[in-house]
Parts: structure tokens; C-alpha cells; sequence
């Protein structure tokens, strides 16, 4: 039992690359759906939906990252991985705002890129707009992001 | 997720409605010379692909042109639209019955198959198999069929049959759990309720007639409803002025005609959101009504010009646009 702050570590660090990565799998595929049918009726507009469809997929990137970061702090990937159970915890806590904004957003992301297509397949033109839609629900994943980041380090930097 | 059930078909219905007929076509084509200038304003439009000419062939092609797509994109799914196909399985039994008792093989009487191939009503009919029929369908096919013969009244079998038709789309709609559905559902039934009430308080029905012919539905009153036919079109439309349609008493005391395409335009205007809904089954049920209204406005420009009608007179009968 005196290893269960690693264990709690590493369970944040699972979690964010879990949760936001089965959110953006869940967002990155209904979004290929739509495409998928965009591109049926009008070839010529697969570079755009494309775009349109990998936007959700950011989230799944950006769990990785955190749980990158949490494994190296931690001493996972290399040197002692050895700390307290409120350290530990701490890192857990850390994590779960990447988790469950990744989830969430990733998801949601992809139904507004979706209705974006729609946008796309009825007014080529309007491209550009229709990516904006979508890309304001990323705002939500960078502020999760940048949460989880400053947190790990701080955490890091506690002598608990 | 269960929203996320329909997307591919969604965007497919996204694509196809930039092909929807719009109400500045429709103007063009009203002001067509000529059926053969209607006709060539149409291929532009990619109708006629067969290139036959033959109004007649042109609107049906349609009509199976879009029920392909939808087999196509919405696959084992596509049952779920049977609501928008149940009359066209009634209409069709009418005619089969009124040929049984004609004892003549006349062409050209049946619709095209609903959710029951025409071939199967008609055998069935035909060789008083009712058991070959879905259930209830079945049972309303001999019924219909024993009144026929046995009264020689062709009213009061097609009242049976287009009261069961009524009842068949109403419970179809209830039932499909889609809002979309039950309120095209609800309009439909009240619509038709109202239009046979129009028509009967003008010959003077009697109640009977209108206790069988009326469906039930939320938004009408039947008890009322029949009190105000029973009274005559103008308590019919007071009783009109006190519902959901009361936007429709002018065109009530106008004429049928006009009452129809207020009717159609209402469903019209209800299922307008559906443009911007990108999840679900209601885009792709309200695409099935966009088709089927704009087959029927082209076919109402298509016959006044076949009988030299002015261009105002089909102007006012032709129907609003989805697009």
C-alpha cells in the first residue's frame, strides 16, 4: 500500500488519455459519417469536410500530452516512481479536467462540425465560417489543457 | 446518441435538397408557354432523365427516383417512413375493390406500391385471399370488399377504407416516437377530417356518414365537429375559427382548393426547421414531403397547361416551396 500515490498518479494519467480519446474517437467518427456523405453527393468537397472532421480528433491529442507529461513527472518513464498517496492523488486531480472536458468537448465538437458540414455541402462558399462554428468548442479543450498542465507541474513541485 | 443515428443519410438529404425545385422555378414554370417548354425547364433541372416526355411517366419517375434514394441511404431503416406511404397502400385497395365488382381489368387504376406491392392487393382481392394481407389490412380489405358487393355502394366501401387509411398514418405517427411524424400525422388526419366535413355539409350528410368517416385526432373535436357539419359549412367554419387552423377559415370559405393548398402549406411551414436540423429522422421525413409537394405542384402546373388553364388560375393552386 505505501505505493498507492503512483498508482492514483497514474490513473489521472490513464484517464486523460482515455476519456478525451474515446471522445474524440466518438466525435472524429460521427463527424466521417456526415463527411462521408458530403463527399457522396459532391467529390470536389472532401479536402473541406475533411477538415471539418478532424477537428474533434485535437482532444484525443491533447490527452495524450497530458498523460505524457504526468508519466515522465512521475517517474514512470524513467528514474523513481515513488511518492506520497496525497501526491498522488493530487496528480489524479490534476488530470481529470483534460479527462472529462476532453470527453465532452470532443464529442459536442464533432455534432457542431457536423452541422457545419451541412453548412459546407449546402453553401461551398462559406467555409470559412462554418469551420469557426466548431473550432469555438475547442477553446473549452485548451483551457482544460492548460488547467491540467499548470496543475502537473505544480503538483510536481510540492515536497508532500 | 441516438440522435447520431442518421447522419450520413442527414448530409446526403443536405446535398440533395440544393435540387429542390425553389418557388422562383416554380414561377418560371407556371409562366412556361406550353407543356413541352414545362417539360424542358425540367430536364434542366435533371427530371426526365428518361427522356420520354410523358408528364405522366416524368412525375412517377420521380416519385421513384426519391424513394430509391431513400432505400438507399437509410437501408433496413427505411420502414420507418411507412407513414408517408400507408395512403398509397389504401388508395390502391379502393381501386382493387371498385375492379372487383367492375369485373374489368382497367389499366392504369393503381398508384404505385406503398408499403404492400400493388400485385398483392390486388391478387388477394382478386382471389379473396385477405389472409395474404398484413392483419388489420387484411380484415378491412374483406370488409371493404363484402360492402361493396353486397351493397353496390362504392362510397361507403372507399369511406371504410379512407377511415382506416386516416387511422393507420395516425397511429403510425404516435407511434414512431418522432415529434416530426406525429404532427405531420396530426395534420394530416385533421386536414382530411375537415375536408370531408366540408364536403358533406354541403350534399347534407347524415351523422352516420360522419361518424364513420372522421378520424380521430387531438387537435378536432369530433363531437363538435360533426354538430358544426350537421349545421352546414359556415358553423364548420366558426368551429374552424376556434382551433390550431384558424388561419385557415379564409381559405375554408374560399373553396376546397384553396383549403387543400393552405393545408399543404401549413405542413409546409411545420417541417421548414427541418432545413437546419442536421441529426435525426425528421430532415429526411421532411425531404420525403418536400419531393412529394413539389411532384404535386408540378403536376397541377403540368395538367393546366395541358388544358390551357391561364397562368393565374395555377398560380394560385400551385403549393409553397421547401426550398
Amino acid at each position: 500500500m505505501e505505493n498507492l500515490g503512483v498508482v492514483f498518479a497514474l490513473l489521472g494519467a490513464v484517464l486523460a488519455a482515455l476519456m478525451a480519446g474515446i471522445g474524440s474517437a466518438i466525435g472524429v467518427g460521427i463527424c466521417g459519417q456526415s463527411a462521408a456523405g458530403a463527399t457522396t453527393e459532391d467529390p470536389n468537397l472532401f479536402s473541406k469536410v475533411l477538415v471539418l472532421q478532424l477537428l474533434p480528433g485535437t482532444q484525443g491529442i491533447y490527452g495524450l500530452l497530458i498523460a505524457f507529461v504526468t508519466l515522465t513527472q512521475i517517474g514512470v518513464m524513467g528514474g523513481s516512481a515513488e511518492m506520497s498517496t496525497a501526491k498522488g492523488l493530487l496528480y489524479l486531480c490534476a488530470c481529470l479536467p483534460m479527462a472529462f472536458v476532453g470527453l465532452w468537448s470532443a464529442i459536442n465538437q464533432g455534432k457542431a462540425s457536423i452541422a457545419s458540414i451541412g453548412l459546407v455541402v449546402k453553401r461551398p462558399d462559406q467555409f470559412g465560417k462554418a469551420m469557426i462554428f466548431p473550432a469555438m468548442v475547442e477553446t473549452y479543450a485548451i483551457l482544460a489543457l492548460l488547467v491540467s498542465i499548470l496543475s502537473i507541474f505544480g503538483v510536481s513541485a510540492l515536497n508532500i | 446518441m441516438s440522435d447520431t443515428n442518421y447522419i450520413f443519410a442527414v448530409t446526403r438529404i443536405r446535398g440533395k435538397e440544393n435540387q429542390l425545385l425553389t418557388e422562383g422555378f416554380m414561377h418560371q414554370l407556371v409562366e412556361a408557354k406550353d407543356v413541352s417548354e414545362v417539360v424542358r425547364l425540367l430536364r434542366d433541372k435533371g427530371w426526365d432523365t428518361g427522356g420520354t416526355g410523358d408528364p405522366a411517366k416524368i412525375l412517377e419517375d420521380e416519385r421513384a427516383k426519391t424513394w430509391d434514394f431513400l432505400r438507399e441511404i437509410l437501408k433496413e431503416d427505411i420502414h420507418k417512413l411507412d407513414v408517408f406511404l400507408y395512403a398509397q397502400d389504401y388508395m390502391n385497395l379502393k381501386s382493387a375493390v371498385k375492379a372487383q365488382k367492375l369485373k374489368h381489368p382497367y389499366e392504369g387504376i393503381y398508384g404505385p406500391d406503398g408499403t404492400i406491392p400493388v400485385s398483392k392487393i390486388v391478387s388477394a382481392v382478386e382471389k379473396k385471399q385477405f389472409e395474404t394481407l398484413p392483419g388489420d389490412f387484411g380484415k378491412l380489405a374483406a370488409d371493404a370488399l363484402d360492402t361493396f358487393l353486397h351493397t353496390g355502394d362504392g362510397q361507403l366501401s372507399d369511406v371504410m377504407i379512407d377511415r382506416a387509411a386516416l387511422d393507420s398514418i395516425y397511429a403510425a405517427g404516435k407511434k414512431s416516437g418522432s415529434d416530426f411524424l406525429k404532427q405531420y400525422a396530426e395534420i394530416t388526419v385533421a386536414s382530411a377530417d375537415l375536408k370531408v366535413a366540408l364536403r358533406a355539409a354541403h350534399t347534407g350528410k347524415n351523422r352516420d356518414f360522419y361518424e364513420k368517416a372522421l378520424a380521430e385526432c387531438k387537435s378536432l373535436d369530433k363531437a363538435t365537429l360533426i354538430k358544426a357539419a350537421e349545421q352546414g359549412p359556415d358553423a364548420l367554419a366558426d368551429y374552424l375559427s376556434m382551433t390550431d387552423y384558424a388561419g385557415g377559415v379564409d381559405a375554408f370559405r374560399t373553396s376546397m382548393s384553396a383549403f387543400e393548398r393552405w393545408c399543404d402549406n401549413l405542413l409546409i411551414e411545420k417541417m421548414r426547421p427541418q432545413k437546419y436540423n442536421p441529426f435525426g429522422l425528421d430532415p429526411v421525413a421532411a425531404y420525403v414531403l418536400a419531393r412529394e409537394n413539389e411532384i404535386k405542384s408540378v403536376r397541377i402546373v403540368l395538367l393546366g397547361k395541358e388544358n390551357g388553364l391561364p397562368a393565374s388560375f395555377i398560380e394560385e393552386r400551385v403549393r409553397e416551396m421547401y426550398a
